[in-house]
């Protein structure tokens, strides 16, 4: 017996005379402006059964992307957390909006800027936040319609653990002993992505008998640091399928600003050795597995929103988005984890699904960007594309992936006061590394159809002299301009 | 339409399935002054402070636009259990009534009466006209005294809200429980001001006990109307570990009513009694001071996680709503007004304004306040404000008012007017809430808010008038200055008489001896008493003439049970006063070597 009939029987006896007005409701519901579920995934690169990773078991996402269209080619505009997070909810380019740190919060900077979840509203959007979508924010005032739900960052379950995080607050993690993982055997919902879904999908489930069309944001945690995944999610990976990365070490006449200064992000942690250098091969795999557990994890939390979705007959009529804040390095380039200004860290899995557009199973290897969702999901809603977006709809991608897209992928990453802008054409990466005053700190040219790992900067060769002139007066040239920020809400 | 179909289909069977068990339980939870927009939900700019009200106000509904109506804790207190302003339930201190003068029932009284098994966990002592208070059938609060148990535990928030439904379980009856988590009162977590310290070890009863996430000083956002100093910082940092403890505590709650299965048998009403304990929040009359988290979920009929803007609601109103619910008759008097027909999904009239009021601290120093809010704007009337008497406010001790008085005695401009607002203020201010929540910009003399400031002014009158405030008169001349010094100097004497009377004192024991009849200067008098009162109004050395600072050392000795050495102590005695002239001028203060606070 499905939803509806147990309704009508329900119904049946006591509600006789509302049973007519649920099929007036029912014919109406067809007519209803589309519902949106953007799912960020923080820190996922595309280690995804559908983006081709051999090992990689993320059966859900994998459904996502064959009923809908997938981006092999998508690009974040800052390889940081907070700043790409901005970037990407506002629309504008990091040099518009200015946040380059994870220290520019969104709230205190941003207050009275238009973000998705605020713009959707005007036109009678239920907005609904859970998770991590801001950057420690919870998007400020009039943000959302619904209560904003956060999720808990170092989420473990271990009571140890958990003792230790009591007495974190005064001093590094590491001093803690908070460990870079955890593997309990525990339900999805005591780490917290499982817990965000719980409500996510509840809330998805009230939506479902709501009047008024919907727009949420869910933001998974995993695989951002701490690694924490349930023990059978750590379960699904063999050891000797794990291979740790063949070029660790920094590109070949990479420039001084572009290498990523000692220690980081994984190394604050406890439960490893302290340094790059130091670390071993045993430690390089269980870091990476540790990765593809919490990739599966996050997987299997994206499955209970498609499920909730299906079984709430929403899907039909629901546009659905997943994407990463930015991409990630296991090892590879002599990095691990972020705030590199290559590849690795700029190209994230992008998945869009939009049940009135294109075929299922669909894939574009076009040069696409994450300024493009805003206008993505206001084209899908036939709304006006608000005029801060700096992006370009990928609309006619969705209706036709072969369609020709002449476009480039900026991104960029702030060094101390050096500015690294970088620019992804079909073919070549080049960075411009600038100082305040303009002068020139550095210059690269990767070629990724001779070298696809980007182990060697080409920018010094002299043979490449013409390619390197060239791209710079490409740079020079089609680099976009930082707007005045509007301030409309 | 079909999951709305369903739900009403749910609500019907459930509603009817509790007709046939009885009436609903009901809780009012709140929490020890904390502001408003420290929940989540309620616009914290600080994330992750309280995870678990956040998910509380999914099932519930939340009221953007509620205040309560005293910013100290038994008044507060006081207005929700009687369903009345502090003038007409006579408890405007921190005083008792004796029990001949207690004329109407309260909450428990009432619910009790109907059938109810009525229960006190937390502030039992803050919550009745006078203690012990008989309409409890059980008061948790003596059990934990007996058993030494902290009752910031967040464990037994757990346990005890159990034994409560359990107990009213075997009494074969619904239960109401008051209950309250006593942070984010101070002492805030592990903060010393004296240390200017966070640290797990300084207080032995938070190292078992701490929240489950603790704030750095970086990742908080000071309030606008706080100097931002980095101790000022430190204590506003532990008081958002406080926060996060009491909300800690409030998820086990709310764990225990699941656990117990009654969590959809319960009406639940939270709020906080008043504002953060900060200057210009607690004990003030501000936005801040009096605006308060109300969420309400009544099982089967309030929607989940809506907000509800349109409406001003009053503590007040808290009564007459769990009346209606119950079925329960309305006594005469009340001054509240039921919003169940809100909870109901439904609109109510003549809700654009709140009465909120504050009369006396501690020690029984009268400072009479009123104000009157919109959604927009807010009119306050100080109406002890004479320029001569000093704000006397359990907000002195903290760390962050002596911040700002060291601030404005170094000179800075800002903090010296702040500092000046604080103790003196002025007769009447008028704040544009939505541009200035804050209450930095007083636009009383602003012409272009003159009429809408006589607007509120009428509307106070209005209000005055229909609840009997014996204010009225003296407020219609408040313009008299005259006829405002002797008002105040019969508060004061009428004060004074209390103190001197055992019977209206929550201790038992009169505050004072009664030596003489009240001196000619009531004010001077209070003001005496209030040097007296160190425990309770400790001011900063900053502020004092030097014979004062003398006089306060000594008498801290005394207390202290200490010979007193003007030579030893160094903590107060830095200062040199070299001309001799009995004050510490901006010279002397500067030659002062820093003692006990430092900015590392």
């Amino acid at each position: 017996m499905n939803r509806r009939d147990f309704c009508r029987n329900m119904a049946v006896g006591c509600l006789a005379s509302v049973i007519a007005t649920s099929d007036i409701a029912v014919a109406k519901r067809k007519k209803r402006p589309k519902n949106v579920l953007l799912i960020i995934v923080d820190d996922l690169r595309p280690n995804l059964g559908c983006f081709g990773d051999p090992i990689a078991i993320t059966p859900n996402i994998d459904r996502l992307a064959a009923s809908g269209t997938r981006f092999s080619r998508a690009y974040c505009q800052y390889p940081v957390c907070n700043p790409s997070r901005i970037s990407f909810l506002t629309g504008m380019r990091p040099d518009t909006t200015g946040a380059y740190r994870n220290g520019d919060v969104f709230h205190d900077l941003f207050a009275d800027t238009l973000t998705i979840n605020r713009y959707v509203q005007q036109f009678g959007y239920e907005a609904a936040g859970f998770g991590k979508i801001y950057h420690a924010s919870n998007g400020g005032e009039n943000a959302w319609t619904q209560p904003y739900l956060d999720s808990e960052w170092l989420d473990y379950a271990n009571t140890e653990n958990r003792a230790r995080k009591a007495k974190w607050h005064n001093m590094t993690l590491r001093q803690a002993g908070l460990p870079y993982a955890e593997h309990e055997d525990v339900a999805d919902n005591v780490y917290c992505d499982g817990a965000t879904a719980d409500i996510a999908a509840d809330r998805l489930e009230n939506f479902a008998g709501g009047d008024k069309p919907f727009l949420m944001i869910v933001g998974f945690r995993h695989p951002h640091l701490p690694w924490n995944a349930p023990k059978r999610y750590w379960d699904l990976y063999n050891d000797k399928d794990i291979e740790p990365a063949a070029n660790d070490f920094f590109p070949k006449g990479a420039p001084q600003p572009a290498l990523k200064p000692r220690g980081g992000e994984l190394f604050g942690y406890a439960g490893l050795s302290t340094t790059l250098e130091a670390m071993t091969d045993r430690e390089k795999r269980d870091a990476i597995r540790s990765y593809y557990a919490c990739v599966s994890y996050a997987d299997a939390q994206v499955g209970r929103l498609l499920d909730t979705l299906r079984t709430n007959g929403l899907d039909d009529n629901t546009l659905v988005m997943l994407w990463g804040d930015h991409g990630y390095h296991l090892g590879e380039n002599h990095v691990w984890a972020k705030d590199v200004n290559w590849e690795r860290n700029h190209h994230s899995p992008l998945i869009i699904r939009d049940p009135q557009r294109g075929k299922s199973g669909q894939h574009s290897d076009a040069l696409t960007e994450f300024v493009d969702i805003f206008p993505t999901v206001c084209d899908a809603l036939d709304l006006p594309t608000p005029s801060q977006c700096e992006g370009k709809s990928l609309a006619p991608l969705l209706d036709d992936p072969d369609t020709a897209w002449d476009k480039m992928a900026f991104s960029q990453l702030l060094r101390g006061t050096i500015m690294g802008r970088s620019l992804r054409t079909d073919r070549y990466r080049f960075t411009l590394w600038q100082d305040e005053s303009g002068a020139s700190k550095g210059v690269e040219l990767y070629d990724y159809h001779r070298d696809p790992e980007g182990n060697l900067n080409l920018a010094a060769d002299p043979e490449y002299a013409e390619l390197t002139e060239k791209m710079t007066r490409l740079h020079r040239k089609h680099w976009p301009k930082p707007r005045p920020r509007e301030m409309n809400r | 339409m079909k999951k709305q179909l369903l739900v009403i289909a749910i609500a019907l069977i459930a509603s009817l399935g509790l007709e046939a068990r009885g009436k609903m339980n009901i809780l009012v939870l709140t929490v020890d002054d904390m502001n408003c927009d420290s929940v989540g939900v309620f616009g914290c700019t600080t994330p992750d402070t309280t995870p678990n009200m956040d998910r509380f106000a999914v099932d519930g509904l939340r009221f953007m636009n509620a205040h309560v109506h005293a910013t100290s804790c038994i008044p507060s207190r006081n207005a929700v259990q009687t369903g009345r302003y502090l003038f007409n339930s006579g408890i405007e201190g921190f005083y008792q009534l004796p029990k001949d003068q207690v004329t109407y029932k309260t909450t428990p009284d009432i619910l009790r009466e109907n059938g109810y098994f009525t229960m006190i966990r937390g502030k039992s002592s803050h919550s009745s006209p006078y203690t012990p208070y008989p309409g409890w059938d059980i008061n948790f609060d003596d059990e934990l005294k007996e058993k030494r148990i902290n009752i910031r535990d967040t464990k037994t928030f757990y346990e005890y809200t159990k034994k409560g439904i359990n107990a009213a379980k075997a009494a074969g009856k619904p239960f109401y429980f008051s209950m309250d988590i006593h942070d984010p009162h101070t002492a805030l977590y592990s903060f010393s001001a004296k240390k200017g310290e966070i640290s797990t070890t300084l207080n032995r009863e938070d190292i078992d006990n701490p929240p489950s996430r603790i704030f750095r000083p970086g990742e908080i956002a000071m309030p606008k109307f706080l100097p931002d100093t980095p101790l000022a910082r430190k204590e506003v940092t532990a008081y958002y570990n406080s926060v996060r403890r009491a909300d800690d505590s409030f998820g086990n709650v709310i764990k225990a009513l699941k656990d117990t299965g009654v969590y959809d048998d319960t009406l639940i009403v939270f709020f906080s009694d008043h504002g953060m304990p900060f200057p210009f929040a607690k004990t003030a009359m501000y936005y801040h001071s009096t605006h308060t988290p109300l969420m309400v979920r009544w099982p089967g009929v309030t929607k989940g996680g809506v907000s509800d803007k349109d409406h001003l609601i009053g503590t007040v109103d808290i009564l007459p709503t769990l009346l209606e619910i119950t079925g329960i008759e309305e006594p005469d008097g009340l001054d509240g007004r039921s919003f169940a027909s809100i909870l109901k999904g439904g609109r109510q009239d003549n809700r654009d304004f709140v009465y909120v009021m504050y009369e006396e601290n501690v020690g029984g120093n009268r400072q009479p306040t009123r104000a009157v809010l919109s959604k927009d704007y807010s009119y306050i009337c100080n109406l002890w404000s004479d320029g001569v008497r000093r704000f006397a406010t359990a907000t002195r001790g903290m760390a962050t008012t002596m911040e700002m008085e060291r601030l404005a005695s170094e000179g800075d401009k800002f903090m010296q007017q702040r500092s000046e607002l604080f103790s003196f203020n002025v007769p009447e201010q008028f704040f544009d809430l939505n541009k200035d929540s804050d209450a930095l910009n007083n636009l009383i003399d602003n012409p272009e808010y003159k009429k809408l400031i006589a607007k509120y002014q009428r509307q106070m009158v209005k209000t005055m008038k229909a609840s009997n405030d014996p204010m009225l008169d003296i407020f219609q001349k408040r313009n008299d200055k005259k006829a405002v010094a002797d008002y105040l100097a019969k508060l004061d004497a009428a004060s004074y008489d209390r103190k001197t009377k055992a019977e209206y004192s929550r201790s038992g024991k009169a505050k004072i001896a009664k030596k003489s009849k009240p001196a000619n200067d009531p004010s001077k008098d209070a003001k005496k008493e209030m040097k007296k009162d160190a425990k309770m109004d400790i001011k900063t050395e900053g502020s004092r003439t030097l014979a004062e600072q003398l006089e306060h050392a000594k008498m801290r000795a005394k207390n202290l049970g200490k010979t007193f050495d003007p030579e030893q102590s160094t903590r107060w005695f830095n200062a040199k006063d070299t001309n001799k002239d009995g004050l510490l001028d901006e010279q002397e203060q500067k030659a002062k070597a820093p003692v006990g606070w430092n900015d590392k």
